[in-house]
């Protein structure tokens, strides 16, 4: 079925002076998606969110919203809105106010006007709102404010900028699932700009990864998670240990390596290793069994972190690897719990139950 | 209460009582002198019936308008100038831009009046320009005229208003516009949806650092003025140092003063200024 993307984006260019933020960005968002964007700071992912909306101006570059050409429309004229990171709510207007705005702006008033707004307030869950002052709202219903401000025109694309960061972890939870249900009821297709990986692989049917202007991976999170494409989307995106070494077999869609800290079983992911190839292999620390195995280091730190222990062992060849030990759970009596007293300085044993090769980056 | 908070409310009190005395004895005592000059001997109100002859009563309206109209036109020149200062102008040059703007008050206003009489006489910059590139063949008469007044007025409260509402300006959000746009507004709807009432504390206060300024001038219209339509103050200066009637000049002051006073509080009452006030 080849239905007519709600967003398509080809070659997106954009420099300040010398600096590339935005470098040669391809993208499509189909109907109602809930598609996430994360980088690192500074990677473009908001300038190309403000250049979907129409707030900058791209150098190079086509915008199709809903198969229309929008590379040059202003705001007001595309079919787009955007909620900021800040909600940017107009403090001078109620609730209802604010919500109506777009409504207002496109002629229609009266009570078509109301219906709309208050049907929106249903969406968001915040029924007879409409009167309040902005001002006088928590957090996290002026989050719901703002986005009904722009889900009640009813765009075919709906561009978020971070909204969730500043608001603390449970909420930021509860809001995740609401936007999530928010988005499934509208039926709108989501771009969701964020650094945080986290909520985006919670929300995402896909997720696209950016780095230095460049879109470095897409796909669902699963697939970026598991068979990330690069070492930098496997560290982005979860953390990962790198570690290089030589493909000494390959079955299918699995392979042999043997690295500085000797030999084990890696998935080929997305890449295409061949025997005697020199590869980058990832290794996720929850993929890491702390206690008993193949390898062996010495415990550089422990770091606490609630429901796990991160641990970062030493190998032979000086390199580090990033593992977990669970807190508290119910303890095997091969597998003490709590880390079983480890304590910097231990050497221990360990064995990888989980790796994947990467491709290269290339410079 | 507790005793601490009871002293601290003796000590503000104590503390409050050096301006407000002064407030007192420098603003309100010089009022009240003139209210007592204004009835004597008597006490008569014949000088508040003199101040309502037509003459004086002509000159009260058109001072009155005068200060309406140049307050105004300074607001409508200073909304784009300062929203381009805030929010489009580079950063490098801003600080300089503002400074060449407000210019004028660092200088002595008698000088700032002579500059526009140098400017519009006949022989002046401006006409000289005019007949030389052909856009009119005689000079024109543009000095001693209600014109040439209004120029000098906006000439020297504008960089009052400038300032004012600059401040106003610069706290504008401009995401506030941004997301304005989005949602479907016009540059004309930006302009009322959101600046001019995100603004509007900015504008009063440039309003009301210059109206009774302007309706009560002197020295612009007694420079730059001529022999049509008076402003107030030259009739009051007029009965105080021609006719030595010291209580026709305190009765047309009064007048004065009261007439800006309500019109001030006639203009607290609108919507907006009430919402503004009860924010302070």
């Amino acid at each position: 079925m080849t239905a007519t993307a709600a967003l398509e984006v080809e070659g997106l260019s954009k420099s300040f002076g010398d600096v590339a933020a935005v470098d040669d960005v391809h993208l499509r968002i189909d109907g109602s998606e809930f598609l996430g964007l994360v980088g690192p700071s500074g990677c473009g992912k908001t300038t190309t969110l403000r250049m979907l909306a129409g707030l900058e101006r791209p150098d190079t570059g086509v915008v199709r919203i809903g198969g229309k050409p929008a590379t040059d429309l202003p705001p007001r004229s595309r079919d787009t809105n955007i909620v900021f990171q800040d909600l940017v709510l107009f403090p001078h207007m109620s609730v209802a106010e604010n919500i109506g705005y777009g409504l207002a702006r496109q002629g229609i008033d009266g009570d078509k006007r109301r219906r709309r707004v208050n049907e929106a307030l249903e969406l968001v869950s915040l029924p007879s709102y409409g009167d309040r002052d902005p001002a006088a709202l928590s957090g996290g219903q002026k989050q719901r404010v703002a986005l009904a401000r722009a889900l009640v025109n009813d765009p075919t694309v709906l561009l978020l900028d971070e909204p969730l960061s500043s608001l603390d972890r449970a909420l930021r939870e509860e809001m995740q699932s609401e936007l999530k249900r928010i988005q499934r009821e509208s039926g709108t297709a989501f771009l969701y700009v964020t650094h945080d990986q986290e909520s985006a692989m919670s929300m995402s049917d896909r997720i696209g990864v950016m780095r230095e202007g460049r879109i470095v991976d897409i796909g669902t999170p699963e697939e970026l998670y598991g068979r990330p494409k690069t070492q930098f989307v496997a560290d982005f995106l979860g953390g990962a240990t790198t570690l290089r070494g030589d493909v000494t077999a390959v079955d299918g869609d699995r392979a042999a390596v043997e690295t500085a800290l000797g030999g084990f079983e890696a998935a080929a992911g997305r890449s295409d290793p061949s025997v005697g190839e020199t590869v980058t292999v990832v290794v996720r620390p929850e993929s890491v069994s702390v206690g008993e195995g193949p390898f062996s280091g010495t415990v550089r730190r422990l770091a606490y972190k609630g429901f796990y222990r991160q641990v970062t062992v030493e190998t032979g060849d000086g390199g580090t690897l990033a593992a977990r030990t669970a807190v508290g759970s119910r303890t095997t009596p091969d597998r003490p719990a709590g880390g079983g007293g480890m304590a910097t300085g231990d050497r221990i044993r360990f064995a990888i139950d989980r790796a994947v090769i990467v491709d290269d980056e290339d410079e | 209460m507790r005793t601490s908070e009871r002293r601290g409310g003796v000590r503000d009190a104590l503390i409050a009582s050096g301006p407000v005395t002064i407030a007192v004895l420098l603003g309100i005592l010089p009022v009240a002198i003139l209210l007592v000059e204004s009835v004597a001997p008597g006490p008569s109100i014949d000088n508040y019936v003199t101040a309502t002859t037509p003459l004086y009563r002509t000159s009260l309206i058109y001072s009155l308008g005068m200060g309406v109209a140049a307050t105004v036109t300074c607001l409508v020149v200073a909304y784009p100038v300062t929203y381009w200062l805030a929010h489009r102008c580079p950063a490098s040059i801003r600080l300089p831009a503002l400074i060449a703007l407000t210019l004028p008050l660092w200088l002595n206003y008698v000088v700032l009046n002579y500059t526009w009489v140098w400017i519009l006489a006949r022989g002046g910059i401006l006409n000289r320009l005019l007949v030389a590139t052909g856009a009119v063949s005689e000079p024109l008469g543009l000095l001693f005229s209600d014109l040439s007044v209004f120029i000098g007025f906006i000439y020297i409260y504008l960089p009052y208003v400038v300032l004012t509402l600059y401040v106003s300006m610069e706290r504008l959000d401009g995401r506030l516009i941004e997301a304005a746009r989005d949602l479907g507004a016009t540059n004309r709807r930006v302009v009322v949806d959101v600046v001019l009432p995100r603004t509007f504390p900015g504008a009063v206060a440039g309003a009301i650092v210059v109206y009774a300024r302007i309706a009560g001038a002197y020295t612009t219209p007694e420079i730059l003025g001529g022999p049509g339509d008076v402003m107030i103050a030259t009739l009051v200066v007029e009965a105080f140092e021609q006719f030595s009637a010291l209580g026709l000049a305190a009765a047309l002051s009064m007048v004065f003063l009261l007439i800006v006073v309500v019109g001030f509080v006639l203009g607290a009452q609108l919507p907006p200024v009430r919402r503004e006030l009860k924010r302070w």
